[in-house]
């Protein structure tokens, strides 16, 4: 078979079985015989080779068939409630993230108005030094937990607004979706470091705050030194 | 070999070339015809299928000498299907070597 021949019959069969984008896929033929005559094929090889068009056509079927006849508005209907949906919990968790930063910025505070004995406010009640000292480490320690946990919510939230982004995309566009981790990917130096700090200020943490309290009870000889010290009253 | 059986590995092989590095349509089809015993036009087809999944994306790149060409390249869902397909493959093929050796 000539190279015309072929194309114009590859062209036929194409049509007779509807698929789309005919012009596009012989633009591969028409280049494919183009480089194999150069290379000193001869059309009849050529041809030969590529198979039958009718052949050539049912694989091509097989692909046009999943897409083309499909309606794009049940997508769009699906994919608008989904998105308010999704808003809705994006919002309510970037409030929380915010949350947790003040409550970060909040415990940093009263960690240093603890160690320093600056009274902002007059909220902090009377308390010797060294629990004071203490807890205002435990503070300190706190503040740097829900710093940590703030970040990665926030790592965590970004990572899921851009699987979202990417599923609703590929669901308007009919494309396969594929899902990737749940988690998002952390450079093994900063996971080790956030891993690491979350201990060691978790540890501070719990240590400091005992150390504190049980001096505060050894201090007002009651397991109660708020109620000695007339902390709510 | 069966042809369906090999069909459906094409898909992986031109989703691991690509991985490497961008070609168009004629470099990928005679790379992999030499290596594979299939017909020269089989891999047209599943390229399209391919663009029409998402997993590549073409792009027309200004030759020196003709017309401009048509490239294809991976994007980054194809790079997650091609990661998870790769890892079924090995799996598949170590099983299967082990009934066939056991």
């Amino acid at each position: 078979m000539k190279r015309i021949e072929f194309l114009e019959k590859l062209r036929i069969e194409l049509k007779n079985n509807h698929i789309q984008d005919i012009e596009d896929i012989l633009e591969d033929y028409v280049e494919h015989f183009s480089y194999k005559l150069e290379e000193g094929w001869t059309e009849e090889e050529i041809a030969k080779n590529l198979g039958e068009p009718a052949n050539i056509a049912k694989d091509y079927l097989r692909i046009s068939d999943k897409k083309s006849n499909s309606s794009k508005v049940p997508a769009i209907i699906g994919v608008s409630f989904t998105s308010i949906l999704f808003a809705f919990i994006y919002i309510f968790m970037a409030v929380a993230i915010v949350g947790l930063a003040a409550a970060s910025i909040i415990s940093l505070c009263l960690g240093f108005c603890l160690i320093t004995t600056v009274n902002i406010a007059g909220i902090i009640p009377a308390i010797p030094y060294f629990p004071s000292f203490m807890l205002g480490l435990a503070f300190l320690a706190f503040s740097l937990l829900l710093a940590v946990g703030t970040i990665y919510l926030f790592l965590y939230v970004k990572h899921w607004g851009k699987l979202y982004f990417n599923w609703s995309k590929c669901v308007l566009k009919q494309e396969k979706f594929v899902s990737t981790s749940l988690h998002p990917s952390f450079s093994k130096k900063l996971s080790s470091k956030l891993k690491l700090i979350l201990i060691i200020s978790l540890i501070i943490f719990v240590a400091t705050f005992i150390i504190s309290y049980f001096a505060m009870c050894l201090m007002a000889n009651s397991f109660e030194p708020w109620h000695i010290w007339k902390w709510f009253d | 070999m069966n042809i369906q059986y090999k069909k459906g590995v094409i898909e992986l092989c031109i989703l691991a070339i690509l991985n490497k590095c961008d070609m168009y349509g004629y470099e990928l089809s005679e790379k992999l015809s030499k290596k594979i015993d299939i017909s020269d036009g089989t891999v047209y087809p599943i390229l399209r299928k391919l663009k029409s999944d998402g997993l590549v994306k073409t792009y027309l790149s200004e030759e020196s000498s003709g017309p401009p060409r048509k490239y294809y390249s991976i994007t980054e869902s194809g790079r997650a299907e091609y990661e998870k397909e790769s890892a079924d493959w090995l799996q598949f093929a170590n099983i299967v070597n082990e009934i066939i050796g056991g």
